[in-house]
């Protein structure tokens, strides 16, 4: 038996939005300690990995650990039917073929609940190793938005160079080139959610596709803040922490330039 | 015509280029693709083999079959109409599956549909089934050397029984395709169309030009000329041949070069409108009708007049005047045809075993003999474009045609129309086909699975996919299926489909996870 109780539904209609276009469908893991879900684009160049904390929840239960497959399209038409402030519960049985979504509102007065089929999906899961990455960003997460969209007009491939005067997001393309350069900002007058950190080890430079990262940044709303992590040769890490529940994250292999 | 300067061009051209084919005892790699073969990009040649040349350093994939008269006589068939790089896995499998006369004789009528199925035009693999028989039968399992014994075959007509006999017994015997017509067409300015019978009739121009062409030096190597001439019609003298590329081994021969050359002189000098009216005198003069084509004589007259003058003007009328020629068929229009498609399935509990109901197509005509699934035609149409008579009258031509196959409509369940048409193009007819699947819940019990019986003078059978691929299904029957299985389950796609690949293709220089991340075992 799987049960979960989410008293801010809009959450789970954001975490949802946030993976629906990268990946069509995916397997829920469900244990006592909490949801997780790892899964890739169809071409094998992005991961997206979910957590979701047991004790996120104002109620969580899993007697035995479930794989719920779920086609993540389904699952926000469903969602639709929730409103921003109803309380959420996910349910499924040991065995079950399907998983319940059930709201509440606010005043219990009015419940409603869906059956969606599950799916048998073979995933496969990468073991993703330890990495002292060199270069951590962590930025408005609407900012990164703004960048990776703007840049979008220009070009398909970003490189981002971190050095000690801050990162550089350029593109260049047919039509011309751009670049746009944050700085550190943590000085005590900038409110904490536009603040700009930048933690280097040593310089960075890398190449990568705008179109995943654009995928990327639909989580957004569940973050004020994204944290970029880089090292030389692996892929980036891009991550969005919603506090007390779990976190986004997203991996994105760079582009090797050519040799010659 | 000079037949011999012809014959020595022709047949040292296809000594270094011509392309290597299973059938010709070529072992792989194989390039049937005549694609590019006109462009001028540099590379677009494809590099010389000389025979044998293949043979070093790939031993390893060393899949010669020898050169036989029957196979010669399947890859003839095969070819009719159909692409030759869409032939060459088709005529593999099929020597591997049938590697004698006797072998496809001894064969069953499924398992020759199957090896068949997708290549299209059906009636061939069974002339080509009832060839084989004759063949055991008559001629003691050895194909017949002569063109006339080779014509009582069924299905090889002049052009087959030509090409075998010249190709494998080296009889010097003459065949004319699309290819060679186009040739003859601009090699002699025959100012035709390829449907002409004065100019493709049998014993008309066009083979009498071949005959002279093969029997040139004594009849010898007969069969390398014809296939010299086919594949330079196919290549170098493709309709977008120019005429003047210095690789065309003919290119000193065209007629119609020398024509549009002529008229261009002509017409600086002020003498075209002569010309063009004393047409019959001159080197306009076409062997087909006598005289000029006044269409063909109009638009010279006008690509002489409409080229501006200038160093390259010459050339340009040359490759123009090659590219009217042959004259171009007046254009039929396809039939339009708009068919409702029943598409009924039965599930013994697990999807695996999911069979569908289909119907034998009548012994006669398109796909004869083919399994289908039960259809009608609800509009049809051969100027335009068919009107679609509304759901209410599809569903309404559905339910007459279940009463007709004795199915109750009630028994079925889940029925749905497929919100979108698939549409399915054959030579000369197009089908749009509006498709209904639903379950069939109480099935006949006195009818098995794969065994076909007689419903109302037809046959019908419940196939699985499995027995789907024995008989060989049309690509037709294949297309309704996906489509049926896309409405059902939008997400049942094969893994990595082509929709998603196409969001999602992977560009130049973009690495991917697997390079950095290993996969976990589970």
């Amino acid at each position: 038996m799987f049960e979960a109780r989410l008293t801010a539904g809009s959450m789970l209609k954001k975490i949802t939005d946030a993976m629906k276009d990268l990946v069509t469908e995916a397997n829920f893991d469900c244990s006592s300690t909490g949801i997780s879900l790892q899964a890739m684009d169809s071409s094998h160049v992005s991961l997206v990995a979910l957590l979701l904390r047991a004790d996120g929840f104002d109620h969580f239960r899993c007697d035995r650990n479930l794989q719920l497959g779920i086609n993540l399209g389904s699952m926000a038409k469903v969602l639709k039917c929730c409103n921003n402030d109803d309380i959420v519960t996910l349910k499924a049985d040991d065995n079950a073929d399907a998983m319940t979504f059930m709201f509440e509102n606010q005043t219990q007065d009015r419940i409603s609940d869906f059956e969606l089929k599950l799916m048998d999906i073979d995933s496969e899961h990468l073991g993703i190793p330890d990495t002292d990455y060199k270069a951590m960003i962590s930025m408005p997460a609407g900012e990164f938005q703004r960048i990776c969209r703007d840049l979008q007009i220009l070009g398909d491939t970003v490189t981002i160079a971190v050095g000690k005067d801050g990162v550089k997001f350029s593109v260049s393309g047919e039509m011309g080139s751009g670049n746009m350069t944050i700085r550190q900002n943590t000085s005590v007058d900038t409110k904490e959610e536009e603040q700009v950190t930048i933690e280097m080890e040593e310089p960075v430079t890398l190449n990568f596709a705008l179109r995943y990262l654009n995928f990327f940044t639909k989580a957004t709303p569940l973050s004020g803040t994204v944290c970029l992590q880089l090292s030389k040769d692996v892929p980036l890490v891009v991550e969005y922490a919603m506090p007390d529940l779990g976190h986004v994250r997203y991996y994105l292999a760079p582009k090797i330039e050519d040799e010659a | 015509m000079p037949t011999e300067e012809i014959r020595g061009a022709l047949l040292s051209w296809y000594e270094t280029h011509r392309r290597r084919l299973p059938w010709r005892g070529d072992s792989p790699p194989y390039n049937g693709s005549t694609a590019g073969s006109n462009s001028n990009k540099l590379g677009a040649t494809s590099p010389a083999v000389l025979p044998g040349e293949g043979n070093t350093g790939q031993g390893h994939h060393d899949a010669t079959s020898p050169v036989s008269a029957y196979g010669v006589w399947v890859s003839e068939i095969m070819c009719q109409q159909t692409r030759i790089e869409a032939v060459i896995p088709y005529w593999l499998a099929w020597m591997k599956a049938f590697p004698t006369v006797e072998a496809l004789a001894a064969a069953s009528e499924d398992e020759v549909n199957s090896r068949w199925a997708g290549l299209g035009f059906y009636r061939r693999a069974r002339m080509l089934h009832d060839g084989s028989k004759q063949v055991v039968e008559e001629f003691n399992g050895e194909l017949p050397q002569t063109v006339d014994d080779l014509m009582r075959l069924k299905g090889v007509g002049r052009y087959t029984a030509g090409a075998i006999a010249s190709i494998f017994f080296g009889v010097p015997a003459p065949i004319v395709d699309g290819n060679v017509l186009r040739v003859f067409s601009r090699l002699c300015a025959i100012s035709a169309h390829v449907k002409e019978p004065a100019f493709c009739g049998d014993g008309k121009l066009a083979w009498s030009l071949a005959q002279q062409l093969v029997e040139g030096s004594d009849g010898s190597r007969a069969g390398e000329l014809n296939q010299a001439l086919m594949e330079l019609g196919a290549t170098l003298c493709a309709p977008d041949g120019s005429g003047i590329d210095t690789r065309d081994p003919l290119r000193d021969f065209y007629k119609s070069t020398k024509i549009g050359r002529d008229a261009l002189r002509a017409h600086s000098d002020g003498a075209l409108p002569g010309l063009l009216a004393h047409a019959h005198q001159g080197v306009f003069k076409c062997r087909a009708c006598g005289k000029g084509a006044p269409d063909f004589l109009q638009s010279l007259q006008k690509m002489a007049e409409s080229t501006p003058q200038g160093p390259t003007a010459a050339d340009k009328v040359a490759t123009q005047v090659h590219a009217a020629l042959p004259l171009p068929l007046a254009k039929k229009a396809k039939r339009e045809e708009r068919l409702v498609i029943a598409a009924l399935f039965a599930c013994d509990g697990d999807k695996e075993s999911t069979s569908w109901l289909l119907v034998k197509r009548p012994e006669e005509g398109l796909l004869a003999g083919q399994w289908e699934f039960p259809n009608v035609q609800v509009a049809m149409d051969t100027a335009s474009d068919t009107v679609d008579p509304g759901a209410a009258a599809r569903a309404a031509a559905f339910e007459t045609m279940m009463s007709d196959l004795g199915i109750d409509v009630s028994s079925l369940e889940g029925r749905t129309a497929v919100a979108s048409e698939v549409e399915h193009i054959f030579s000369h007819v197009r089908h749009t086909m509006h498709i209904e699947y639903a379950l069939v819940l109480r099935r006949n019990d006195a009818v098995e699975e794969g065994v076909p019986w007689n419903c109302h003078g037809r046959m019908m059978c419940w196939m699985n996919l499995e027995r789907m691929t024995e008989v060989g299904v049309t690509a037709g029957v294949k297309k309704v299926i996906s489509a049926v299985h896309e409405h059902r389950n939008p997400t049942a796609k094969p893994r990595g489909g082509n929709k998603r690949k196409k969001d999602l293709s992977v560009e130049a220089g973009q690495s991917k996870l697997s390079s950095f991340f290993t996969k976990k075992v589970t």
